[in-house]
């Protein structure tokens, strides 16, 4: 019976701790949106149904504004004032006026009076000019201009966009299918009316409006190939048709510094001026554009017109670019991208040679200047993890003390590398041995400098990663899968916990990235996991009581991270409990064995 | 004592622990829960900007609140039925100066809900973008034209849907 108490009460103990993370579900939710930050688990079905239920664009607005511009003139200004605020339409700070471009393509809207106001007339002539221009280079270069209502004026409205930091606006209108463009839309422009305010102050009006109309009228070719575009490309080709159209303006380049200074983000991130996603990517245009011609581009847009939109959402842009290089020029994104990376360095254009100059040079990840370079001594470690599409530069600055330096490089799926040797300013690539593996510059110490380009080439592996030194010691590699919606998430415990942003999964991760990513059997594991999980996750966040058996089942782990000497004590006990219990039942064996030897005596 | 009454007396005790633990992690079905839109999905929490956002409780018709408060007015929803409730908006990204991401509302646009390829329903957004309705449980296409969102309705669930009306690129 002792045994027995003893037994049910560690169960007892263990429970209770153990079904205190239970608990865990309305408490996270309270602490989540205190913080605002997380979605429910009360509604996990309404949220986490969300990406695949919801198709897109019931085009929801579309026929009452439809009504409402067939009947704007009919409407008291005052209502007008108030609809067109609602239903986004363009109100100008005084009486609308409207003039076409000579060639009749557009209708330029705007007004005299009020923070609206253009300078002059000329200026809104100019405007028209400026648009009609840009059409016909469109028509030379053989893009389709953008579609319009009933073939209608292109409407383009002059507004005083500073206040907003815009220099232009382009906006959706309605669909216009075609058997050829399916998903085609209809669209509107905004403008600043004179671009006279200091934040365009690096450029004259004339120049920001050539750019703008350029970068403007772009987007509105792009509705009309397919409403879904994406994000990231739209402005990376925008921004690049700036220059093709106008190459004397040069605004352009000032996006590439922020792309190649954080060259480990991905290709396709979303669009930011900070990070150079979407608009600093279009120099990866003008490199396919030298390389397989500017109509190369325009037949990526137009195979992206062809495909249909997965489940309403925008079409992802690598992919066609891929198939479209694959089918057409006998290459792959892979080995363009890797190509694209190596011109980062060794800088060869052959287009607009003038602006060479402009196109800022690569920034290494690391300089080393002492050697050797391995894991063990060197700052900042010689080891890389780099997401799709993406790519890191590694200098090594010559010593007199290392006559020659081989790098030997450790890389898992998904990488590629090349080693440059400058010397007096020419660059050679230096060929590699060692299956890849190995690179060798046997005048090391009269080189300007050596640069190893490491990349992630692919879209298969999101965490692909690599590590070198220059004494032939590497660590073991591991690539971790892309997973498709949110990468590198612990699926199952947050399906368990309701939330990627609970503080456990978080604790999970961090788990996982500082200790499990850092060494070869826990990227194993990993990569096994994310194979695993994702099906497992999914059916247990649709089963209430799964979730709550899977947070009861992680509470040890959960406890053990955040109190590993606790755990370790804790597990030491219960060893010696056990072993103590055994001792004790081996003991009363062997005392019964003894009494019974002495009855049988 | 005998093993089975022992051992019956442990599954009991662990499985009345547990029960208690899982009947206490259940929230409360009186409580309402706030969701805001936040340019993607819906997610938890009123809105920090004091937009409007959509108050969700257990059985009960959504209402769409400015303020975070438990709405005055409940309406349970009838037995057999689930809830549709969402927002239009226009997606507003890109900014060459600035950040030009986010999104703004549609209101007062009709919504056409069919079911079966059958008109079932149309209502309207109010005047902060969003609408809630209430149907029977079914599968309903939302909106018309090229563009739709597919809907599961399912008995005293209310699923969130945005509805993206056009995109905006500014720069």
């Amino acid at each position: 019976m002792n045994c027995f108490s003893t037994r049910i009460s560690l169960i007892l103990v263990a429970l209770i701790l153990f079904s205190t993370s239970v608990f865990a579900g309305p408490l996270d939710d309270y602490y989540l949106q205190q913080f605002d930050e997380s979605k429910s688990v009360q509604l996990q079905k309404a949220v986490l149904s969300l990406p695949t239920d919801v198709q897109e664009a019931a085009r929801c607005g579309m026929p009452l504004k439809h009504g409402l511009k067939r009947d704007w003139k009919l409407l008291e200004l005052s209502t007008q004032k108030v609809l067109a605020k609602q239903l986004a339409l363009p109100v100008l700070s005084g009486t609308e006026q409207t003039i076409v471009s000579p060639s009749g393509r557009f209708k330029i809207h705007y007004t005299v009076t009020g923070a609206d106001a253009v300078p002059s007339l000329a200026w809104v002539q100019t405007v028209a000019q400026t648009f009609d221009d840009v059409a016909v280079s469109y028509i030379a270069l053989h893009w389709q201009l953008a579609p319009t209502n009933s073939n209608s004026a292109y409407d383009v409205y002059l507004e005083d966009l500073a206040p907003q930091r815009y220099y232009g606006v382009t906006n959706s209108d309605l669909a216009v299918s075609t058997p050829s463009r399916q998903n085609a839309y209809t669209s509107w422009i905004e403008l600043d009316n004179n671009f006279t305010d200091s934040i365009y102050r690096n450029y004259t009006p004339l120049q920001s409006l050539q750019i703008t109309a350029a970068h403007e009228y772009h987007h509105a070719i792009q509705y009309g190939y397919s409403y879904y575009f994406d994000i990231w490309y739209a402005e990376a080709t925008s921004t690049w048709m700036e220059d093709e159209l106008y190459d004397g303006v040069n605004q352009l380049y000032s996006y590439i510094p922020t792309w190649f200074s954080q060259s480990t983000l991905s290709l396709d991130i979303s669009e930011s001026t900070t990070t150079g996603g979407g608009y600093g990517r279009w120099i990866f245009n003008r490199y396919l554009a030298e390389k397989h011609t500017p109509a190369m581009i325009r037949s990526a847009w137009e195979k992206l017109a062809d495909i249909s939109s997965p489940g309403g959402s925008d079409i992802p842009m690598t992919p066609v670019l891929d198939s479209l290089l694959s089918s057409t020029y006998a290459t792959s994104l892979s080995t363009d991208f890797m190509g694209f990376a190596r011109q980062v360095y060794m800088r060869n254009w052959i287009t607009h040679l003038a602006e060479t100059d402009k196109i800022h040079v690569y920034s290494p990840d690391a300089t080393y200047v002492s050697y050797p370079v391995n894991g063990t001594v060197s700052t900042p470690s010689p080891s890389v993890t780099l997401p799709h599409y993406s790519f890191a530069y590694y200098k090594f600055a010559p010593s007199s003390s290392v006559p020659a330096l081989t790098i030997t490089i450790a890389k898992s799926s998904g990488i590629q590398t090349a080693v440059f040797r400058k010397s007096s300013g020419v660059i050679t690539e230096i060929i590699s041995t060692n299956g890849g593996n190995s690179y060798t510059d046997n005048s090391f110490s009269n080189a300007d400098e050596v640069v190893l380009l490491i990349a992630n080439i692919t879209s298969n592996y999101e965490s692909a990663n690599a590590n070198f030194s220059t004494d032939g010691t590497t660590l073991a590699v591991t690539a971790m899968p892309t997973v498709s919606g949110s990468a590198a998430t612990c699926f199952i415990a947050t399906a368990a916990y309701g939330s990627y942003l609970h503080p456990q999964v978080q604790l999970l991760r961090n788990f996982r990235d500082d200790y499990l990513l850092t060494n070869a059997p826990g990227r194993a594991f990993v990569a096994l996991y994310y194979r695993c999980s994702p099906p497992l996750a999914d059916f247990i966040a649709r089963h209430p009581y799964l979730r709550a058996v899977t947070r009861l089942a992680l509470t040890p782990l959960v406890t053990a991270i955040v109190h590993p000497l606790l755990a370790l004590f804790s597990l030491l006990l219960f060893g010696c409990t056990v072993l103590l219990l055994r001792l004790q039942r081996r003991k009363a064996a062997s005392l019964n064995a003894t009494r019974y030897i002495v009855r049988d005596i | 004592m005998p093993k089975g009454i022992l051992f019956s007396l442990a599954f009991l005790v662990c499985t009345m622990i547990y029960s208690t633990a899982s009947a206490a992690a259940k929230r409360p079905p009186e409580v309402w829960n706030y969701y805001h839109f936040d340019g993607v999905a819906f997610t938890s929490g009123s809105a920090v900007d004091g937009s409007a956002f959509i108050a969700v409780r257990e059985k009960t018709r959504p209402v769409v609140l400015t303020i975070e408060t438990s709405p005055s007015e409940s309406t349970p929803i009838p037995e057999g039925s689930g809830v549709i409730a969402g927002i239009c908006y226009l997606q507003s990204t890109g900014g060459k100066l600035g950040s030009g991401s986010g999104f703004k509302s549609y209101p007062r646009v009709p919504l056409l809900i069919s079911t079966a390829g059958k008109p079932f329903v149309t209502v309207q957004t109010d005047d902060l973008g969003y609408f809630v309705v209430v149907l029977p449980a079914a599968t309903y296409t939302v909106g018309s034209g090229p563009a739709t969102a597919e809907i599961s309705v399912e008995p005293g669930i209310t699923t969130l849907v945005p509805l993206r009306v056009g995109k905006r690129m500014a720069d």
